[in-house]
């Protein structure tokens, strides 16, 4: 009987489970883990099932070194959840699709030709910050209607960068409201915030989408804060942390839509075929603790329509 | 069981899997039928479902319009914002000339591009947008709607399902995803209460991916058991086979005359037998085929040998007639010159001479005479009518008185005659026993050189007298002693005579129930030996 001890082994060994197909997922900073945990979260809603392994690293040698790590390990498919993160995606692999998560100015990157038909191997759902900058300069006329002055907070040589002042400027011009532009494109030049706000203060300030003011977002709403000067973010988790107004699809909910792309991914269809989705629900957020802190107080009817963080 | 009979009994069951694999093919087509039909009634409740959604969707997006439409007279800005805010789907709205976008900031104298109600066409990102216009009292709302997100909730039921909305006329409003796999495609449609037509299809290779795999592993399992099957069927036709073979190639060596090899035994019993069997007849046909060839053989032989004394025969009756001819002519043409001789009117004979002239006439027919008498006795003792006239004989008397005549008959040669005074009486016929004795001495006289003697003795024997001839010539070599007594016959060519006399004298001896011998004389020549019964003495009693 000893001798066929291990019998029952090999028969649980071959009755297990095949192993479910490995998702990787490349983060550069741990500001946008929560549309990976939108993605998990979302895909349960659908019948495919993966397994999640994610690689961060905060520069792009090191998330092309966890694109090829993922690559060698076997996965289906890799997740990105920004553009640096896809750029190094795509330069470090061969054959793997990349599905990216709340990418911004997606076709501006240059990895498709055509946001409904993109071809190739990179798809995703675009999360519209660089479209969406003039519509969040128009929430904050109507919560606050005397704003005269905002100071974009952005740093210039990201992509999404030129859509949305572009988009910031058109709509400035409509509302009639004047932009002080403060680039930043490294940590270190976030310092010279407080400076600026104490040498001229603005009415508010109006994120616009970049991985440096994003990843010290904390610091920025201090200093603002401290200044009396409302935010304008992206998305309601910034709402949450602080900032006194956001229009956007969260982080989740971004998640949360890629996770139909990627089921048909796992699925085998061709991620070439998926058009790139623009997000399905913006959402205006807004954090009456900030807007009171602040001593300010919005217009009631965006008031009514805001959604609480 | 035999052998045999099991071997078929295998290749039954070999071909017994084809029925199996048709009984396998209709029930892969009956087990597909079953799960397209199953998988067409989850299509149908899915398009059901996905109707009945779109559908209150629709019904909720037609209040909402509806209830803006209402506002709109108050405060057009504010309905459309609050038309954005209930609906996702809506991307820009119109109330009263007031354009609203839920993702552009709207400047003065932005509107909605004409369009009309129920049409679809696509915005910047490619996707498409459903116009709706309605009016009430209170003014007028146009509004775009973005039709994707409608159908995302499709892409949830899983399996890999494709939802499509046609609008009015099939024409394609929105699709839930890419097109799919390439291949055919299950799908089932249900049509919505504005005529709007929802189509909610599932690729077949997807569907029936499990069962194609079992099927595979089906088909192999039977490919593989029809090849096990298989080696029977091949072991029972090389078993057969191998033995026809062989059969075949031996029958055909029978057939071209040749002997074949024996087959060796192989194959099942049936075909062992078949094989002795047709090894034991091929051994007695070649039995036959021999004990043929040498009947063949001995009867080719003995016709060689009866053509060779046919031709014999032949040329002895040539010889024979030239003989006769020449012993015919002989005393003929001596009687001819002697008449003419005694007739000629230019010589005046004498008297004596005249005599003479007469008595070699008259001796030379006697011979003639003879000589005729042979052949007519011959010819009588061929055809088995040589006729006796025994009388008593006293046979020294008679051998005495026939002296003169036997000394004339071997004229040039000294005949002495010794006479046993015992001698018995004989019952002959004294002309047939001239014929003998003549032909005897006259034989011997032309056969030996001229001037050796010829001895004629006679003594009793037991039974009756032994008559010999005896000479001194050159003699009679052994194989030819017994020939020289058959008709024709003449011993080297040697000239002078019929060639049947001595056939001659052995009918006569015979026809006086004697025997006659030839033998080597004592001094040398031949010595003729007749033995004759005495009178009274029929049966063949005595030695010689």
């Amino acid at each position: 009987m000893r001798r066929l001890a291990w019998l029952p082994l090999l028969l649980l060994a071959a009755c297990r489970p095949a192993p479910l197909p490995l998702v990787g997922v490349l983060v550069s900073g741990p500001g946008r883990l929560a549309r990976v945990a939108g993605l998990e979260e979302g895909l349960k809603a659908y019948p495919e099932r993966a397994r999640f392994q994610v690689c961060q690293a905060a520069t792009k040698a090191g998330l092309a070194a966890c694109a090829r790590r993922l690559e060698a390990a076997g996965a289906t498919a890799l997740v990105t959840v920004g553009g640096v993160e896809t750029q190094a995606a795509i330069a470090a692999t061969g054959r793997v699709p990349i599905l990216f998560v709340g990418l911004a100015a997606s076709l501006d990157w240059g990895f498709f030709p055509r946001l409904d038909a993109p071809g190739g191997r990179v798809s995703g759902v675009d999360n519209g910050y660089a479209e969406l900058a003039g519509k969040r300069l128009e929430w904050l006329v109507r919560a606050w209607p005397e704003t005269r002055r905002v100071l974009v907070l952005y740093q210039p040589e990201v992509v999404p960068t030129p859509r949305a002042l572009r988009n910031l400027r058109r709509a400035a011009a409509i509302l009639g409201v004047a932009l002080d532009l403060f680039p930043a494109s490294r940590p270190q030049a976030i310092a010279g915030l407080a400076e600026r706000l104490g040498a001229r203060p603005p009415d508010a300030a109006l994120l616009l989408p970049s991985f440096v003011w994003e990843n010290h977002l904390d610091r920025v709403l201090a200093t603002l804060n401290a200044a009396g000067v409302p935010l304008v973010g992206l998305n309601r988790e910034e709402v949450a942390r602080g900032a006194a107004l956001a229009y956007g699809a969260g982080n989740r909910d971004l998640g949360r839509q890629a996770a139909g792309m990627l089921a048909r991914v796992l699925a085998g269809y061709p991620i070439g075929r998926l058009p790139v989705e623009r997000p399905d629900r913006p959402r205006l957020t807004l954090n009456r603790r900030t807007w009171a802190r602040l001593g300010r107080t919005p217009a009631p009817r965006v008031v009514d329509l805001a959604e609480a963080p | 069981m035999s052998r045999l009979e099991y071997r078929f009994l295998l290749a039954a069951a070999a071909a017994a899997l084809l029925p199996l694999m048709l009984v396998w093919a209709a029930g892969w087509q009956l087990a597909r039928g079953a799960y397209l039909e199953a998988a067409r009634a989850r299509l149908a409740g899915t398009a059901l479902a996905l109707a009945a959604q779109l559908e209150r969707r629709i019904a909720a997006e037609d209040a909402v319009l509806k209830s803006v439409c209402r506002l709109a007279g108050d405060d057009p800005a504010w309905a459309a914002e609050v038309a954005l805010a209930a609906l996702d789907e809506l991307d820009e709205i119109e109330v009263n000339g007031r354009l609203a976008s839920r993702f552009r900031v709207v400047g003065p104298g932005d509107a909605l591009p004409p369009a009309p109600d129920g049409s679809v066409r696509d915005d910047a990102w490619g996707e498409p947008l459903l116009r709706r216009a309605t009016g009430c009292a209170g003014g007028r709302v146009r509004a775009d709607l973005r039709l994707r997100p409608l159908l995302a909730p499709v892409g949830r039921v899983g399996g890999g399902l494709r939802a499509r909305l046609f609008g009015p006329g099939g024409r394609l409003l929105a699709r839930s995803g890419p097109g799919g796999p390439p291949g055919r495609w299950l799908s089932t449609r249900k049509r919505l209460a504005n005529g709007w037509q929802v189509e909610v299809a599932l690729p077949e290779r997807a569907l029936l991916g499990p069962l194609y795999r079992a099927n595979a592993a089906m088909l192999a399992l039977l490919a593989l058991a029809l090849f096990a099957s298989a080696l029977p069927g091949v072991r029972l036709g090389r078993s057969l086979a191998r033995p026809l073979g062989l059969l075949a190639r031996a029958a055909g060596d029978l057939e071209a005359g040749r002997r074949p090899p024996p087959i060796p035994e192989t194959g099942p019993e049936e075909a062992r037998r078949a094989i002795r069997a047709f090894n034991r007849m091929a051994e007695a046909q070649a039995a036959r085929t021999e004990a043929l060839e040498q009947a063949v053989k001995a009867r080719t032989h003995e016709l060689a040998l009866a053509l060779a004394k046919a031709r014999a025969a032949n040329r002895a009756k040539t010889r024979f007639l030239a003989a006769v001819s020449h012993e015919l002519r002989t005393p003929l043409t001596s009687i001819k010159g002697y008449a003419s001789s005694l007739r000629s009117p230019d010589v005046d004979w004498s008297e004596e001479e005249r005599r003479e002239f007469l008595a070699v006439i008259e001796e030379e027919a006697d011979r003639l005479a003879r000589r005729v008498d042979d052949l007519l006795d011959f010819a009588r003792a061929e055809r088995g009518e040589l006729a006796l006239v025994p009388v008593p004989l006293d046979a020294a008397a008679w051998l005495r008185a026939q002296l003169p005549r036997l000394r004339a008959l071997a004229a040039g040669h000294p005949l002495t005659l010794d006479l046993d005074p015992r001698l018995p009486v004989l019952a002959a016929d004294p002309d047939r026993l001239w014929s003998l004795l003549a032909n005897l001495v006259e034989n011997a006289a032309r056969h030996t050189p001229p001037g050796t003697p010829i001895k004629v003795w006679a003594r009793p024997a037991p039974g009756g007298l032994e008559l010999g001839v005896e000479d001194r010539g050159p003699g009679i070599p052994d194989a030819e002693k017994e020939r020289v007594f058959e008709p024709f016959h003449r011993l080297d060519d040697r000239p002078g005579g019929s060639g049947i006399g001595l056939a001659v004298a052995r009918m006569v001896v015979e026809a006086h129930g004697g025997r006659v011998a030839i033998e080597d004389a004592p001094e040398g020549g031949t010595r003729v030996r007749v033995w004759l019964p005495a009178e009274g003495n029929d049966a063949d009693t005595g030695g010689g």
